[in-house]
């Protein structure tokens, strides 16, 4: 058995030792604590269960699908889809934009860069969180939207839909994974360009798309697809807040309510399910190539 | 050094920007954390920028920049702590894992399991189900450790397996070079730069992590609950009255406050000045980080080390600055031990009023009580008794035998006069059967129907003018063994009353086992005194009325029995379905002679008001209100206080106003004494023999301050959890800010720390803070 073939297996091995962990403390833990509703407005109120009949008791939340009135099954993979809808999204920004910038950051490079500017730069932009970002550009459309005295927005700032609901959480939870992508690309396309048959292929007058893209970039791919499992690693961490900021009722969101209502069962099936995006994708990250972060500095 | 390296340069700048942050932000800000501007002409909180702090209020109008300033230090110590300990801790397994191999396989799963589960969730299970008062930031870094050391771990782990194969390594085995100094001499060096960059990132994390929290609405520490609408003369619809304010003040918390989407318009700046915090600050540390791997990339630590001269220095600049940057109001804090060392037992407050060289000036009022004088009695020819005198307090079984009901309505004097009997004073005609509407289960039986045969014990005899003579009409027992209970004994005897009796004796012969207390369990139960219970209800105001006096069984025969009444078939149940033919109400013929002495008591009650001369009548007074206890003493602990502050007030001129209350005189008097100056808080003492102090008052925006004073008087106090309404704590001085301090904890001694927190209070007030002049 080879090793890729071992750090694959390592996946599933994982995502059990997970459940098994979180079955025997979460329960426990939720013990600890009196249950408490997240969202203000969103209280387990008769309203909230007018789609459940009498049988079930005011003011009282089981669980998250009490929450929302939806049986447990279609709750969840009714939100496993919309998380799906903003990693694959972000999946796209950051593969386009992320290499992109990177290659462009990477050209653009100058004497007066030296060193590691470019990384400074975009370590100091990964620095920034997703809500930040979040936040910010709520704030920014709500003051547009002020600023022209009128009650419609330019985009809606909060709820689901697979439409302009989904411009501002998928820009909010993509910039880690873009910045990290140009981040990685950059760094490996300025290696890239600094080695000898470059150099050989520019004395001999090779033009420069043909240079990149026969060249420089059979070198990079690797790269951009490292990037792209640890910069969406990124973005499944911040997947439960950006969720709840825009009210996206995702899984992430579901896991948060599970810890508000003390349903345990949710909450771990949300986390296992996280939990195995975030190692899938530390599987691919390890077995896309070496690592180059650190490289440059 | 050979060439300035820029990028070190910004990271010492911006390293000593954020510990002087830390130590300073709190001295530094251009107003205390405590400073509430609860309304401000007629616009919302939060302010906007500009309206009244450059950089906008919080929800419950405190600078949002000076919170930011002082909430640096919790926050920043959290984070640092955080992020070192999660790096130390990744080395630390890494460390394992490179020792012995076959523990690699353990720290490799272990760490994929905690890298792998998302950091906010854990955190907020963990936060959630661990905070509580005494180990929030302990808890708080140990949830960021627990969800961030892999990722360090990942990083170093690999790291060193890659120094670890290095040419360099394998030369120095080979030269036969210890274990422990291969990698402290040789290869830690070169994990420094990873070191430093991790650091960095884990810091951030942290300050993320910890942000996220605050969003999600769990604050990091335990909080006090804030309602500032009791400070405000008008409440208006907007962003909530209330809000909640952690105890260690971190700005994740501030981020709490404000994360609804539906209000994030009105709360925008609420936001975005503590997220600019976060972000400088991330900023700041990721290029200390940067800063520190370019440097340890080309340089040996171990060099900077040694020649550490520069870190001592600029430690050294450091506390230099804090003697640039003095604490706020610092002079208080002189003010607070010279109260403390101005305690002293105090026997004749009035006297250290005068000594002190205060203005006082006496508030009286009498007050008319109306108290028995001697034991009611009740002679009938020959026989007489009498009622115990004193009344014994809580009598046991079969002592009292005769009692009077002194209350308004009734009285005292001398009646002498016919003896009617009245029987039981049932009149069917005023207790109608309740028609079934009324009627439930489990309820006692209808009376109405039960006595609508029964004779009209007034129907044959005039009792104007006369003694009446009643027993009481226990009830009738009904068919299914349930009860149709009689009147309480007070509708008899008023109605005798009504209809013009000049006096009544009544028998009940359950008054020898009746409890004070009201009714009582043990071994036998004994239901409380009925007639304790009219007086309380109704007292006397005058001394001359009707007498009324209640006799037991054993003093009813002792009375009656010469005039050969039987009063056996009246008293107990009556048996259902009895009939009687007639009434046993008859003129008894006899002269009966019925006296229940009182006297009126006037009393004066005096209370003292006392003000410390030579203040300003503009300035604002502090009011320090101390009661006396109910029978008008003088409480040790209070006065002790008062002592102490009266000669600390004469001596620098604290506007202090003392009120020395009499409780059983009103607080009126002394309102309208006190009317025509401007008082900005009143403190009411309370009992002060106790271990800790506590305040409770409406005025939310005090809360914090209190506390504040508190802790720098060196006050031992419990922390104010929430407002009070306005119904817990006593207000003297209606409309105006009130704090109850109070004594809570064990048995102790709060006299010296109320005298230094109130004299930190004036303190500060000399000093011009601006929280209490508002």
């Amino acid at each position: 058995m080879n090793a890729t073939a071992l750090r694959l297996l390592r996946v599933p091995l994982t995502i059990a030792a997970i459940w098994v962990v979180l079955a025997a403390v979460v329960p426990a833990l939720m013990s600890k604590y009196l249950p408490y509703v997240m969202r203000p407005g969103f209280a387990c109120s008769k309203t909230a269960f007018a789609s459940q009949g009498a049988e079930q008791p005011a003011g009282l939340c089981a669980g998250v699908a009490d929450l929302y009135g939806i049986p447990f099954a279609d709750l969840l993979v009714d939100s496993m889809f919309r998380s799906l809808a903003l990693l694959v999204g972000a999946a796209a920004l950051a593969l386009v934009l992320g290499t992109l910038l990177g290659v462009l950051a990477a050209l653009l490079r100058r004497r007066a860069w030296a060193g590691g500017g470019i990384v400074g730069i975009t370590t100091l932009l990964t620095a920034v969180p997703a809500f930040f970002v979040a936040y910010f550009l709520q704030i920014v459309v709500i003051l547009i939207g002020a600023s022209a005295m009128t009650r419609d927005r330019l985009l809606p700032v909060y709820g689901f839909g697979y439409d302009e609901h989904l411009i501002l959480p998928l820009l909010s939870i993509s910039v880690p994974a873009i910045v990290f992508t140009a981040q990685l690309t950059a760094t490996r396309m300025a290696e890239v360009l600094q080695s000898d048959f470059v150099t050989a292929a520019r004395a001999k007058g090779l033009r420069t798309s043909a240079l990149l893209l026969v060249h420089v970039f059979p070198h990079v791919r690797p790269v951009i697809l490292e990037a792209l499992g640890s910069g969406l690693r990124v973005s499944v961490a911040s997947l439960p807040i950006i969720e709840y900021l825009f009210l996206w009722r995702g899984i992430g969101q579901i896991a948060l309510e599970a810890i508000g209502v003390h349903d345990a069962a949710g909450f771990i099936f949300s986390a296992v399910v996280l939990a195995a995006v975030f190692s899938t994708l530390s599987a691919i990250a390890d077995l896309s190539g070496p690592r180059a972060v650190y490289r440059s500095t | 050094m050979a060439r300035r390296d820029s990028w070190l340069f910004v990271g010492l700048v911006a390293f000593f920007g954020l510990v002087f942050l830390a130590l300073f932000g709190e001295r530094i800000a251009p107003h205390e954390a405590i400073y509430f501007v609860p309304e401000h002409g007629s616009d919302p909180r939060p302010y906007d920028p500009g309206v009244v702090f450059p950089f906008g209020s919080d929800v419950l109008g405190r600078d949002l920049f000076s919170v930011v300033l002082a909430g640096a230090r919790a926050t920043l110590t959290i984070v640092l702590v955080a992020g070192v300990a999660r790096v130390l801790a990744g080395i630390l397994v890494a460390g394992v894992g490179n020792w012995w191999r076959p523990a690699r396989l353990v720290t490799e799963t272990v760490a994929d399991l905690a890298a792998a589960v998302p950091a906010t969730l854990v955190a907020l299970l963990l936060v959630k189900a661990f905070v509580n008062t005494e180990t929030s930031i302990a808890v708080v870094i140990g949830a960021l450790l627990i969800t961030g050391w892999a990722g360090p771990y990942r990083v170093i782990r690999a790291e060193a397996d890659r120094v670890a194969h290095a040419p360099f390594s394998e030369g120095a085995i080979v030269l036969g070079i210890s274990r422990w100094r291969l990698f402290w001499r040789h290869q830690f060096p070169h994990l420094m730069p990873v070191v430093a960059m991790n650091l960095s990132q884990q810091v951030v994390a942290s300050l993320v992590l910890v942000a996220e929290l605050g969003v999600l609405g769990v604050l990091v520490s335990t909080v006090r609950s804030i309602d500032i609408a009791e400070s405000q003369t008008a409440i208006r619809i907007g962003p909530p009255m209330s809000a909640l304010v952690p105890d260690v003040p971190e700005w994740g918390a501030m981020l709490a406050s404000s994360r609804t989407v539906e209000i994030l318009w009105a709360t925008r700046w609420v936001i975005f000045v503590p997220a600019a915090g976060f972000a400088l600050t991330a900023m700041a540390i990721g290029l200390i980080g940067f800063s520190l791997a370019r440097r340890y990339a080309r340089h040996d630590l171990w060099m900077d080390v040694r020649g550490a001269s520069g870190v001592a220095l600029a430690v050294a600049a450091v506390f230099l600055v804090s003697s640039v940057v003095p604490e706020r109001y610092a002079g208080a804090r002189e003010w607070a031990s010279a109260g403390r060392a101005a305690l002293a037992p105090t026997s004749d407050l009035s006297r250290a009023f005068d000594d002190a060289g205060l203005r006082t000036y006496e508030v009286r009022r009498e007050v008319s009580t109306i108290a028995r004088s001697g034991p009611a009695t009740v002679t009938i020819g020959d026989a007489s008794v009498a009622e115990l005198f004193p009344r014994p307090i809580d009598p046991a079984v079969n002592t009292i035998q005769v009692q009077s009901v002194v209350r308004s309505g009734t009285g005292g004097g001398l009646v002498e006069a016919p003896l009617v009997f009245a029987s039981r004073g049932i009149v069917p005609s005023e207790r109608p059967a309740l028609t079934q509407f009324y009627l439930r289960r489990n309820r006692p039986a209808d009376l109405g129907a039960a006595i609508k045969d029964y004779p009209d014990d007034y129907a044959g005899i005039d009792v104007r003018g006369k003694v009446v003579l009643l027993v009481r009409f226990q009830g009738v027992t009904q068919p299914d063994f349930n009860y149709a209970y009689g009147p309480h004994p007070e509708d008899p005897i008023l109605s005798a009353l009504d209809r013009g009796a000049a006096a009544v004796l009544f028998v009940d012969p359950e008054l020898n086992s009746y409890n004070d207390a009201g009714p009582s369990g043990g071994l036998v139960r004994r239901a409380g005194n009925p007639y304790l219970a009219m007086e309380q209800r109704e007292p006397p105001v005058s001394a001359s009325g009707k007498p009324v006096v209640v006799l037991d069984r054993g003093a009813a025969e002792t009375l009656l029995a010469p005039l050969g009444v039987d009063l056996d078939p009246l008293l107990g149940f009556d048996p259902p379905g009895k009939v009687w033919e007639r009434s046993a109400s008859r003129d008894l013929g006899v002269r009966a002679r019925v006296h229940v002495p009182l006297r009126v008591d006037t009393a004066t009650f005096r209370s003292v008001i006392a003000e410390v001369p030579g203040v300003l009548s503009d300035a604002g007074r502090v009011v320090v209100w101390a009661e006396r206890d109910n029978r008008g003493e003088r409480i040790a602990a209070r006065t002790d206080v008062l002592a102490a502050l009266a000669r600390l007030g004469t001596e620098r001129r604290a506007p202090f106003t003392f009120v020395d209350f009499d409780p059983r005189a009103d607080a009126k008097a002394v309102r309208e004494a006190l009317q025509g100056q401007r008082i900005l808080l009143v403190l009411v003492l309370e009992h002060l023999d106790q271990d800790e102090l506590r305040f409770d008052t409406a005025n939310g925006d005090l809360i914090p301050a209190f506390d504040l004073y508190a802790q720098k008087a060196g006050a031992r106090y419990e922390v104010t959890r929430q407002t009070a309404t306005a119904g817990q704590i006593p207000t003297p001085l209606a409309d105006r800010k009130t704090v109850a301090i109070r004594g809570t904890g064990g048995p102790g001694d709060g006299r010296a720390d109320a005298t230094a927190l109130i004299a930190y209070l004036a303190g500060r007030l000399a000093l011009g803070a601006p929280e209490l002049g508002r």
